[in-house]
């Protein structure tokens, strides 16, 4: 009975706040499928971003379509987003000018650039601080004059440089392998590790020495839904998104000055 | 080789001045030459013909594309993954000019089709330090940006 009534209090107190948190991996400017995931999107107490959000050579998007990513984000309420590999292809001066303009934070702990991404975050919802650290590694591309930074002396930094806070959450854009050993290595560990860039769909977190990584897929194909308390990770689900609309292939204008490029063009 | 050609190899060097806020380039080496940034368009003075060469940037990114005067000649590019690809078309010829960043400090670049060329540069800082094999040649080229 004293353990039933110890048990109750702990419960009652650690259970003081929960947090929802809805998130998205490797987009790649899938424009036709953001209305869906909209729906879905809204209403979380924070809304984050995995990265490889803006571009995709596989679809030869344009400068247009990561503008229009980027907008989308910003009206669906985005808290923040960890840059990927695939938004350091834009190339410096694209990718500058729009994150100069995106209305919520860009995430690169680990990059070391003239750009206005951010080493860390602190967002406050329901009276709670939350820590958002974002990392990138894999197939990034290093633009002279770039530096990226092994992502756990980076975090560790951060770590020692943020302010007070209630619940720490990582981002990461890593091969899986990578965020597994960084989960390891981490002294403090996260309450959630959001992963992009493998493109998989985690129907259960991968626990990493009590730290749950969590992906949900690629090409707006699912949501993914985390709820933290104090207590860590108490729920976790991931809704897939029905697919109606199919992704478009490269522009005509665009093959017809490929073709008039290789074959025809006199100048 | 003309100061233009070899910025087409250098491609991202001559769009790097920009990226970075920096102003130009000075490159010595066999035909030393001055590039001056005022985007979208890049100036060239070279110690050679052609002693002066414009590139015009159409696109800066996903898609890049360029053009070059003198010779009239147009490059489309794509970063994919670690590397630059540029497809560039001028008069009689068509090559590939790539370059991979990948490594800490230095890249390698070349051409590939009617241009062909192997070179690998080092980087410190703003300054830079390339060889380049072409036709047989080995021939050694350094910069800083300011």
């Amino acid at each position: 009975m004293v353990w039933l009534l110890l048990l109750a209090i702990v419960s009652f107190s650690g259970g003081a706040w929960e947090i929802t948190v809805a998130f998205t991996t490797d987009l790649h400017a899938s424009l036709p499928r953001f209305p869906a995931l909209e729906e879905l999107l809204r209403g979380a107490d924070l809304i984050l971003d995995g990265g490889d959000t803006w571009e995709d050579p596989r679809h030869f998007t344009d400068a247009f379509a990561a503008w229009e990513a980027m907008r989308w984000m910003a009206k669906t309420g985005y808290s923040a987003m960890v840059l990927g590999n695939h938004e350091t292809y834009l190339g410096p001066r694209l990718l500058g000018r729009i994150l100069g303009e995106a209305l919520f934070p860009v995430l690169a702990t680990n990059l070391r650039a003239d750009f206005p991404t951010q080493r860390w975050v602190l967002l406050e919802r329901k009276g709670v601080r939350i820590l958002l650290v974002g990392v990138l590694w894999d197939l990034a591309m290093v633009w002279p004059g770039w530096e990226i930074r092994d992502p756990l002396a980076a975090i560790l930094e951060v770590l020692r440089d943020a302010p007070e806070h209630d619940l720490f959450i990582l981002l990461g854009h890593l091969d899986t392998e990578r965020a597994k050993k960084l989960a390891e290595a981490l002294p403090v560990k996260p309450a959630l590790f959001i992963l992009g860039h493998d493109h998989k769909m985690y129907e259960e977190p991968l626990w990493v020495q009590g730290v749950p990584i969590v992906q949900a897929g690629s090409f707006g194909k699912a949501v993914g839904f985390a709820v933290l308390s104090d207590r860590g990770l108490q729920s976790y689900r991931l809704v897939k998104v029905p697919q109606p609309a199919t992704l478009p292939g490269p522009p005509p204008w665009l093959l017809a000055l490929l073709i008039l490029f290789l074959f025809g063009i006199r100048l | 080789m003309a100061l233009v050609e070899l910025a087409a190899f250098l491609w991202a060097l001559g769009d790097l001045p920009v990226a970075m806020g920096q102003a130009g380039e000075v490159v010595l080496g066999p035909e030393p030459w001055f590039l001056l940034s005022i985007p979208p368009v890049q100036i060239f003075m070279g110690s050679a013909p052609p002693y002066l060469g414009l590139r015009w940037h159409l696109w800066t990114g996903p898609w890049f594309l360029w053009v070059d005067l003198p010779p009239p000649r147009l490059a489309f590019a794509r970063c994919p993954g670690h590397a630059l690809v540029a497809l560039v078309r001028d008069f009689s010829r068509l090559y590939l000019a790539w370059e991979i960043l990948g490594f800490p400090g230095f890249s390698l670049f070349g051409s590939l089709g009617g241009e062909n060329a192997l070179g690998i540069r080092f980087r410190v800082g703003e300054l830079w330090g390339s060889g380049l094999i072409k036709d047989g040649r080995l021939s050694l080229w350094c910069g800083f940006y300011f």
